[in-house]
């Protein structure tokens, strides 16, 4: 029988195109939950009232945030299902190795991050057609109008944090995937952190936000992003690489 | 903690609504269907909120130029009466007046009330005159102004009652960006959109009215 | 050419020495049976050659490369087992189109003519299946995937008697098609008795044997006679089994080496061939006794 050779290039555009196939549940839950979060978002995100003289005013905000809150998780989520045996797994039926299978999957997240995010941008369109249609309050137009550099600028930005909830969440579940011990250990020291900084309020969560959030730049904010995805992407693929499969 | 909470719930969610899809047959072929006509909907509510009259009003009306108003308490104060712009005058009311006595019976001043203030030396004779004058007040770029109810005035005999005027609600929805477009145009969520304005509701006496009030104005 | 070179081969599982330095060579375009009880290593070797598991020390060569993180092996090479799971997402017929996309060699013709002869539905869902169909859907990959290296372990788990005819079948006529380097492991030796042409006996992690099947069909001879005579004659042969009944005979299985077989026959000893299946049990039973040792 004839002997082939296969370009690493040519292997993974093969494998993302099959997971682009065959991982359908991570994008039905995406659909699932952004419906979630639009209806959680008719209660409105914010509200700001005043009453001054014999006036009260109160504005109620409206906005997708809920939802762009929602992609990010459901990011994380499936990128730590991604490095579960099961999802691994799939790879070695076919042909593979560790590298190949860690770069499709990184695209793949990429490619689930564009439409997790443009959904969620597009689905603020659906929430403010709901409001409009079927709610009596006077409208005010703030918000509604932006330049559209903006708009570019802010939905790339939307896609970068989703991509890096998937590269936190690829790490995390590349970590956990190492020892069979981790996957009890790993969520455990990353939720116990979490509160223990929440509770000796430690403000070294929200530096490490403000760092992204805080960020006016567009290019400081992508680049900031960018580095840090590939940072984490880096570590889970040296993580993985010597990985065992079919254990 | 109801976040924590909140968060959780979300997690089991995700986890098992995608790892039932790994397990239980899911078709993907629909769940592509299902994606595709998800986004299809998606851009269909884009091109209909576009259309939409209503959506695009801050276009059609760009917003005009708020014109500064004037420290209404200051030109009173000081008498400067002729120099306020008659398009403040909301509301004014008149009355002959003989008699030597006044009692001036408002509601107090602080909380949602209206400045009330008393002017004597005007050179008004046999007539009082009561003026409410008032800057508008914006929402944002709208002038809810007109939207205020105001006090009411009423001379009977010697007494002069002032009635605090219903306090006017007004509800207002209002879109946000998201947090990604707000953080690189540096707004806020909750932006300062309102002015109050002022409302003053002036009073004229002829100076040798004797006034009593039941407060301490 | 040697597909497959091992020399002095380890692989520790936690506490386990599943293989023990071991050394080989399979040849190109063979059919090698690989024989073993339960535990005694055959999946662990497969698994280290298809390179998803790292061998702890030695040196693997397949193709000529070390297998683990190899595209090239990758792409050269298949490993088929029962525990194959498929994404629920893929109907079979989606994943034969996927297995096509993967695999140069990839056969369509005789993926899809399995695929209707075993009755299929494209629609059904790997999940779904029995146990015996599953086993029979990752055998049409094995198959068609035309894998210069194809392994197949316990294939025939779960599929009933003709299925499994019908598959050795298949797998006879397609290599002789295309040949190529085969290895295949099972419980039945019987089975592939008529199909393997190198037979691999593993045990604990050691080769037993490692011969062509003509070789191993005289490999050992059996002694039947009174217990004194079989015994003092077999005294510097290689014993593999032994039972003596009540009557005082023993029957003693022997390796093959040259024997007197005249002078066997005039001490009243009959000689008689013992089957590969056999022949295998006696080989790789340590306890020289068998099970009927228990319940003494």
């Amino acid at each position: 029988m004839s002997l082939n050779k296969v370009r690493l290039g040519k292997l993974v555009q093969k494998q993302t195109q099959f997971k682009l196939r065959s991982y359908s549940g991570i994008f039905s839950s995406l659909i699932v939950l952004q419906v979630l979060g639009i209806l959680f978002s008719l209660n409105g995100v914010g509200m700001t009232g005043t009453s001054a003289y014999n006036m009260s005013v109160s504005i109620t905000y409206y906005s997708a945030d809920i939802v762009v809150v929602l992609t990010l998780i459901w990011a994380f989520i499936s990128a730590i299902l991604i490095t579960t045996k099961a999802y691994r797994e799939d790879d070695y039926i076919f042909v593979t190795n560790r590298l190949s299978s860690n770069l499709s999957n990184i695209i793949f997240m990429a490619i689930a991050s564009i439409i997790g995010g443009v959904t969620a941008i597009l689905s603020g369109f659906l929430l403010k057609l709901v409001v409009y249609t079927f709610f009596t309050a006077e409208f005010m137009h703030t918000g509604t109008s932006m330049l559209l550099s903006e708009v570019i600028g802010g939905a790339i930005i939307v896609i970068l944090y989703v991509f890096l909830a998937c590269a936190a969440g690829y790490l995390i579940g590349s970590i956990a995937q190492m020892n069979r011990m981790f996957i009890i250990l790993v969520p455990v020291i990353v939720i116990g952190t979490t509160l223990l900084l929440e509770m000796s309020s430690s403000k070294l969560t929200t530096y490490m936000i403000e760092f992204y959030i805080y960020e006016h730049s567009f290019l400081m904010s992508l680049l900031k992003g960018f580095f840090t995805a590939v940072l984490l992407f880096t570590l889970a693929t040296l993580l993985s690489n010597r990985k065992e499969v079919r254990a | 903690m109801s976040v924590i909470i909140f968060i959780i719930f979300i997690v089991a969610l995700v986890s098992i609504s995608i790892l039932l899809q790994r397990y239980v047959n899911s078709y993907g072929y629909r769940v592509r269907a299902m994606l595709s006509g998800y986004v299809i909907f998606l851009l269909l509510c884009v091109l209909v909120f576009f259309l939409l009259p209503t959506a695009n009003r801050e276009q059609e009306k760009p917003a005009k130029e708020k014109e500064e108003a004037p420290y209404l308490y200051e030109l009173l104060e000081t008498g400067q009466v002729d120099q306020i712009n008659k398009q403040y005058i909301r509301e004014k009311w008149e009355y002959p007046y003989e008699a030597t006595d006044i009692n001036i019976q408002a509601p107090d001043n602080d909380a949602e009330g209206v400045t009330v203030m008393i002017n004597t030396s005007n050179g008004l004779e046999n007539e009082v005159r009561i003026t409410f004058y008032q800057t508008p007040a914006y929402v944002d770029n709208i002038d809810i102004s007109k939207k205020v109810y105001p006090p009411n005035v009423k001379l009977s005999k010697e007494t002069l009652h002032i009635y605090k005027p219903e306090v006017t609600e007004v509800e207002y929805a209002a879109f946000t960006p998201e947090f990604p477009f707000r953080q690189l145009t540096g707004k806020s969520i909750l932006d300062d959109l309102f002015e109050h304005g002022q409302q003053v509701l002036y009073i004229q006496i002829p100076d040798n009215v004797r006034i009593s009030t039941n407060s301490l104005y | 050419m040697n597909v497959i070179e091992c020399d002095g081969l380890n692989k520790i599982r936690g506490k386990v020495n599943a293989l023990h330095n071991l050394s080989f060579t399979i040849k190109e375009d063979t059919i090698t049976g690989l024989i073993g009880r339960n535990g005694a290593g055959k999946t662990t070797l497969m698994k280290v050659i298809a390179g998803m598991w790292r061998e702890t020390s030695g040196t693997l060569r397949v193709f000529n490369k070390q297998p683990f993180n190899n595209l090239f092996v990758s792409v050269n090479s298949i490993y088929i087992d029962d525990q194959l799971r498929f994404n629920s997402s893929l109907t079979l017929s989606e994943i034969l189109k996927e297995a096509e996309r993967f695999y140069p060699n990839w056969d369509t013709t005789l993926a899809l003519r399995l695929f209707s002869y075993f009755s299929f539905n494209p629609k059904d869902i790997h999940e779904n299946l029995s146990k015996g169909k599953k086993s029979t859907f990752n055998a049409i990959i094995g198959l068609a995937s035309h894998c210069a290296l194809t392994m197949f372990d316990e294939p025939t788990t779960g599929m009933d008697a003709a299925v499994r005819k019908d598959f050795y079948r298949a797998l006879l006529k397609d290599y002789l098609n295309n040949p190529r380097t085969i290895l295949i492991s099972s419980h039945h030796v019987d089975e592939i008795e008529d199909l393997i042409e190198d037979i691999f006996l593993i045990e604990r992690g050691e080769v037993l044997a490692h011969l062509p099947m003509d070789e191993f069909k005289e490999y050992a001879i059996g002694l039947t006679g009174r217990t004194e005579i079989v015994s003092q004659w077999s005294s510097n042969k290689k014993v593999l089994y032994q039972k003596t009944n009540e009557m005082n005979r023993t029957f003693m299985v022997v390796k093959n080496e040259a024997f007197p077989l005249e002078q066997a026959k005039r001490l009243g000893i009959e000689t008689s061939s013992i089957s590969v299946s056999d022949l295998a049990i006696y080989l790789t039973n340590q306890r020289k006794e068998g099970i009927d040792n228990v319940f003494k």
